[in-house]
């Protein structure tokens, strides 16, 4: 199976940055080498390279025209893709989210039961028995893309969106599922809530998932032992659990 | 003499203004964790405004919105404005802007009428005291990140504390001229543009559509982008893609086929294809544009935008060379004389004694300096 292209696609983005493609489509495989190829890139870093954005498919790379030829990028480019090591921070490990779904934590849980004609239990099982996977972390700071919802819990998005989406909510939009870091405006159906920090700018790196990662959903029984989460984690005694994959 | 001990001062926000926000030039190697850049949208005019204060060019400096701060000084210090054309008014006299104004304590900065851009910047001879937030002082409204506190835009009664981070004086040979170094000040405004990423979105005509049409500014723009109202460009295949990492200045066209300008406090991604992307040196003039403005975008090469960039670092890299001082300068009204010295605290200048050192006037002073001569002009406030 060869989903990755064989050489890299480039295409400008002004005059300071080029998008790299290195496959068309969403698939862990061609994401998986996408992190690898940016590490690569990473360890590999000369001056005139100043940020990497990697996501689905490709990267953003920002770099200093002053300082390189557009013949020598793309000879840069091309020669790490020729030597993409499989990364160090390949791992095995599964973060489990602990989350509170329903109530007042996730008012819009009856649309999707109803959407989706599963029982409370049943939407609840679904939501949590699978591993997602962390694609790009982006849009907002913090914001993991994650891939791997189960289909049968596919809900369209609120007719009306909310102004204001509580941090650490968990919601499902079509195909997609996520956790809010911040509170923001949106649109998508809000199941439950995590009292984990997925970012934080004084935590070094300010993000609780990168790339790559594995996750899966662990429900909390109750509001009480929600509530005992959401304090150890203030006072930062909380560990976060991982599981063998 | 005491020409270069640590002086520490502070400025009140007696008026907020529109939108006043504390920014450098961004908040950089965090946009893989999702933080976009934020920082000054008219980057050359905060640029230019720290290089004529002697300053390093990220020097955090305060960018005003349509109206600007009213705001006290409680100590002397250096000042340059720069950017929109927005009449500052020290103690109720026109100031000039473009040029290191020596401010005395206690006086008040107001504006008047705003005859071009919508963005100035208000920079100091002195950094600021304040936390960094990921190694930034930007601000992010939108988010809550940064700035003098959780990310606002200043407001009334915030206190803002400064501490000097070189004491040197600003521009002894104080002759820079916009006219020549900055963008023009015109109204009809023409981005230049090269073609992508998702060109290939888009069939010939509308592209054609895109570079041969007028564009209205719509009052939805702000900071995260410009939104422009105009004939709908339509997608030739879908109207998203799968979400990646958008550049500053992109020009991505949605659903609506309405295109919209993505700026510094855009998100680090997104998913609608972005059909021609503003040429680095144009940034600045989209930044001055307001809401009901027309812009046409004009096709260049990517050759011809990096040539430009080049001309305009390097106008930056002299200005930087010849602004970039180590004098220091000592203004004391009990001993009525100014008096520069050089970095080993020698004077080099002083003026006669006068009878007293007035607001609002010019002070030329002369002097030889290791063969070299040199005339100093200082503008008291």
């Amino acid at each position: 199976m060869n989903k990755t292209f064989n050489t890299p696609k480039i295409k400008l983005a002004g005059d300071c940055a080029i998008i790299v493609d290195i496959g068309d489509s969403i698939h862990p495989e061609i994401n998986s080498k996408v992190h690898d190829f940016c590490s690569t890139l990473e360890n590999n870093k000369p001056t005139w390279v100043r940020e990497i954005i990697p996501a689905y498919k490709g990267l953003l790379i920002y770099f200093n025209p002053l300082e390189i030829e557009f013949s020598d990028l793309n000879l840069y480019i091309n020669e790490n893709y020729n030597k993409i090591s499989k990364s160090a921070t390949l791992n095995n490990k599964l973060i489990i989210i602990p989350t509170y779904y329903g109530g007042e934590f996730g008012p819009d849980l009856d649309n999707v039961i109803n959407h989706t004609n599963l029982s409370k239990n049943e939407v609840i099982k679904t939501h949590s028995s699978v591993n997602y996977l962390v694609y790009a972390i982006g849009f907002s700071p913090g914001f993991p893309y994650l891939g791997g919802l189960p289909e049968k819990l596919n809900t369209p998005r609120l007719k009306n969106p909310r102004i204001k989406i509580p941090a650490g909510s968990v919601a499902i939009a079509e195909t997609q599922t996520g956790i809010y870091p911040s509170a923001t405006p949106g649109g998508w159906q809000i199941i439950g809530k995590t009292p984990l920090k997925l970012f934080d700018h004084n935590r070094n790196p300010p993000v609780l998932l990168n790339p790559g990662d594995k996750i899966k959903f662990e429900p909390i029984k109750s509001i009480k032992l929600y509530k005992t989460l959401e304090k150890e984690i203030s006072l930062n005694k909380y560990k976060i659990e991982t599981d063998e994959i | 003499m005491k020409s270069n001990q640590k002086q520490k001062s502070t400025i009140i926000i007696e008026e907020p203004g529109m939108l006043s926000t504390i920014q450098d030039l961004g908040r950089f190697q965090y946009q893989k964790f999702g933080v976009p850049t934020s920082g000054a949208l008219d980057s050359l005019a905060f640029q230019i405004g720290n290089i004529l204060l002697g300053n390093s060019s990220n020097n955090p400096g305060i960018e005003t919105t349509l109206s600007g701060p009213t705001i006290k000084f409680k100590s002397n210090m250096w000042i340059c404005i720069t950017g929109a054309q927005s009449s500052p008014i020290l103690n109720e006299k026109k100031i000039q802007m473009w040029k290191p104004i020596y401010v005395k304590e206690n006086s008040i900065l107001k504006w008047g009428s705003l005859n071009w851009g919508i963005r100035s910047y208000i920079l100091f001879n002195m950094n600021m005291e304040m936390e960094k937030i990921m190694n930034s002082y930007s601000t992010n409204t939108s988010l809550g990140i940064g700035g003098y506190k959780n990310g606002l835009p200043l407001q009334k009664g915030d206190k803002i504390n400064l501490i000097n981070s070189h004491n040197s004086i600003p521009s002894l040979n104080n002759n820079f001229n916009y006219t020549k170094h900055y963008i023009r000040q015109e109204n009809n405004i023409t981005l230049r543009i090269i073609l992508g990423p998702h060109d290939d979105y888009f069939n010939q005509n509308e592209i054609n559509k895109l570079l041969s049409s007028e564009f209205i500014i719509t009052p939805q723009s702000n900071r995260i982008g410009y939104r422009l109202s105009g004939p709908e460009i339509k997608h030739s295949k879908k109207s998203d893609i799968i979400s990646e990492g958008g550049a500053l200045g992109s020009i991505q066209i949605p659903g609506d086929g309405q295109p919209i300008i993505l700026l510094h406090d855009r998100g680090t991604t997104g998913g609608y294809p972005k059909i021609a992307t503003i040429a680095s040196v144009d940034i600045p003039k989209i930044s001055q544009a307001k809401p009901g403005q027309v812009i046409k975008f004009k096709e260049i090469g990517i050759e011809e935008s990096i040539s430009l960039l080049r001309s305009s670092n390097q106008i930056l890299h002299n200005l930087n060379s010849i602004y970039n001082t180590n004098y220091f300068i000592n203004i004391e009204n009990t001993n009525k004389i100014i008096t520069i010295f050089d970095k080993n605290k020698n004077e080099i200048a002083s003026t006669k004694k006068h009878d007293q050192i007035k607001q609002y006037k010019s002070y030329s002073l002369n002097a030889k300096y290791k063969k070299k001569k040199y005339s100093f002009k200082i503008n008291i406030g």
